[in-house]
């Protein structure tokens, strides 16, 4: 781009970043600066608009929400998926953000779609690959089909009375927002949860699935789930947390014994009952080794492809300030903002915590 | 007919009456305004056009009748304003403080009162995508181009602001 966008292009750059205007800001001090203005306007706007947000608990919206329609490609080279959230306005989109290994691998409905897939060495990205719940209840019968599953899927977040109580739980030295970081809507004490680190595994056995090479016999695929931290913000205009800052330790597989872990990822894949679009979405992960799959339902979630400080991430959530959220991984650590916030404001967050 | 008509009532009185709320903050008012759009849509020629166009025509239609709800309410009850708000406050039953939910429905007042104050398209505009809706459901409702929705954004949000500073320069001088 050799000439100078409009400002509504700048405007709506803010909306859905795309690389070319990206670069050119990057180069433009005059775009950079009316580019910083017009943030300033939108998020002015929209911290007062938020304040018009219906009650979530009002019966009489839980009507159907709008169709959505495709996204023009004009408005973002990166992929952008749209579903419906109904989950969000109960619980907010911070969920998705607050220690989300932890609900991929330790939720009923998700370990056995999740932790299947958890076979690379260690996470340092993320892919979304969504699956409808429904065809994962037809026959798909998790890990236990292959072998002996262990480990503690249950554990569950603890509250702690600060932060360095937080780091001798977790070993993780976790910062408060500082305070120029702070969205106004939100209390600047935090609540603190954390949860150990732990490890779930799955011993193969002959015996119970014949099917298997001879050298799986035994041998055990170990996850290791990470420490995380989560510092929760109360919302000082609604219920919940404002704000929620999460921070994990990488998640990482090993297989002790016989068979690579490429072979064991390889009959992961060929598990009977993983619907066939989740197969083939696994599957087409390159570099499976350093890639953690994030396995969301079809209709329930709203996200997008984004850049945080430059690195790859995932955002969940829109501008309607009922709840978003963005995590990204850096520094062999999982980060994630979310909370009751547009999803540019916790962008915002997330760009510059991640500085 | 009626089969289609039911389901657009099915599929959009949601999305309809939280737009509709974020003017008007009341359930009953919001139902109205709602009510109000269908029964327009019912009389109107746009029902023979695709689903898309419908959904862009009833916000569109929607915004605007709330807007106008809001402006002869404001003029009908200003006198009793306060008192009533807090009285409302007063038998909601809410486990709140009387001050402190009183001055969240002034703050509330205040931006649908900056809003209010925009030109017609701008407050839409302005309405629309903080509640969520794309640039293509927005300059659908609004019969604009969608390379366009960036610009009217950029100054319904610039006006916003100046508006709602002023008049909070105002109430302090």
């Amino acid at each position: 781009m050799t000439t100078c966008p409009d400002f509504g292009r700048l405007r709506a750059w803010l909306d859905h970043e795309d690389e070319e205007t990206s670069r050119h800001i990057a180069a433009c001090g005059a775009c950079s600066e009316t580019a910083g203005a017009l943030r300033e306007d939108a998020e002015r706007a929209s911290a007062r608009l938020l304040l018009l947000a219906p009650p979530e608990n009002e019966p009489s919206f839980t009507a159907p929400d709008h169709a959505p329609v495709s996204v023009p490609s004009a408005e973002t080279g990166a992929r952008r998926r749209w579903v419906r959230l109904p989950s969000l306005s109960q619980v907010g989109a911070a969920a998705a953000a607050l220690l989300l290994v932890v609900v991929v691998v330790g939720t009923p409905g998700g370990r056995s779609a999740a932790a299947a897939f958890l076979a690379q060495f260690r996470s340092e990205r993320f892919e979304v690959v969504t699956f409808d719940p429904a065809e994962l209840d037809k026959g798909f019968e998790g890990l236990a089909q292959l072998g002996r599953v262990s480990g503690d899927f249950e554990q569950e977040p603890v509250a702690v009375s600060s932060l360095a109580e937080a780091r001798r739980l977790t070993g993780l030295d976790v910062s408060a927002l500082p305070a120029r970081l702070m969205p106004n809507s939100v209390s600047p004490k935090p609540i603190i949860q954390a949860v150990p680190a732990r490890t779930l595994a799955l011993e193969f056995d002959t015996a119970r699935a014949p099917e298997l090479p001879a050298n799986f016999d035994g041998a055990r695929l170990r996850v290791g789930v990470p420490a995380a931290v989560a510092l929760m913000y109360p919302s000082t205009t609604g219920d919940g947390p404002g704000l929620v800052i999460g921070e994990a330790e990488a998640v990482s597989a090993t297989v002790d014994g016989g068979p690579s872990l490429a072979q064991v990822r390889d009959v992961l894949l060929s598990l009977d009952g993983l619907p066939e679009s989740l197969r083939a979405q696994l599957r087409a992960i390159d570099d499976w080794r350093s890639t953690l799959p994030l396995p969301l339902p079809t209709d329930a979630v709203v996200w997008q492809d984004v850049t945080v400080n430059g690195q790859p991430a995932v955002a969940f959530g829109d501008e309607s300030g009922l709840g978003s959220a963005v995590l990204w991984q850096a520094d062999g650590r999982i980060r994630g903002v979310g909370g009751q916030l547009p999803i540019s404001e916790v962008r915002r967050v997330a760009d510059r915590l991640a500085r | 007919m009626d089969d289609r008509f039911e389901q657009l009532y099915q599929r959009h009185r949601g999305e309809l009456l939280r737009l509709a709320w974020r003017v008007l903050a009341g359930r009953s008012e919001a139902e109205d305004a709602v009510q109000e759009a269908f029964l327009k849509l019912s009389r109107a020629a746009v029902l023979e056009r695709g689903d898309g166009e419908v959904a862009a025509w009833l916000r569109r239609v929607c915004i605007n009748d709330s807007f106008n709800r809001l402006r002869s309410r404001k003029r009908s009850l200003a006198r009793h304003e306060r008192a009533g708000r807090l009285e409302a406050v007063r038998t909601s039953g809410e486990d709140v403080t009387v001050a402190a939910a009183v001055l969240r429905r002034e703050a509330q007042d205040e931006v649908r009162t900056a809003l209010a104050g925009l030109p017609e398209r701008q407050r839409a505009c302005l309405l629309l995508r903080h509640s969520g809706y794309r640039y293509a459901e927005i300059a659908a409702a609004l019969d604009l181009a969608v390379g366009s929705v960036g610009v009217l954004l950029a100054r319904a949000e610039r006006a916003f602001r100046t508006t709602y500073e002023e008049s909070q320069h105002d109430d302090l001088s």
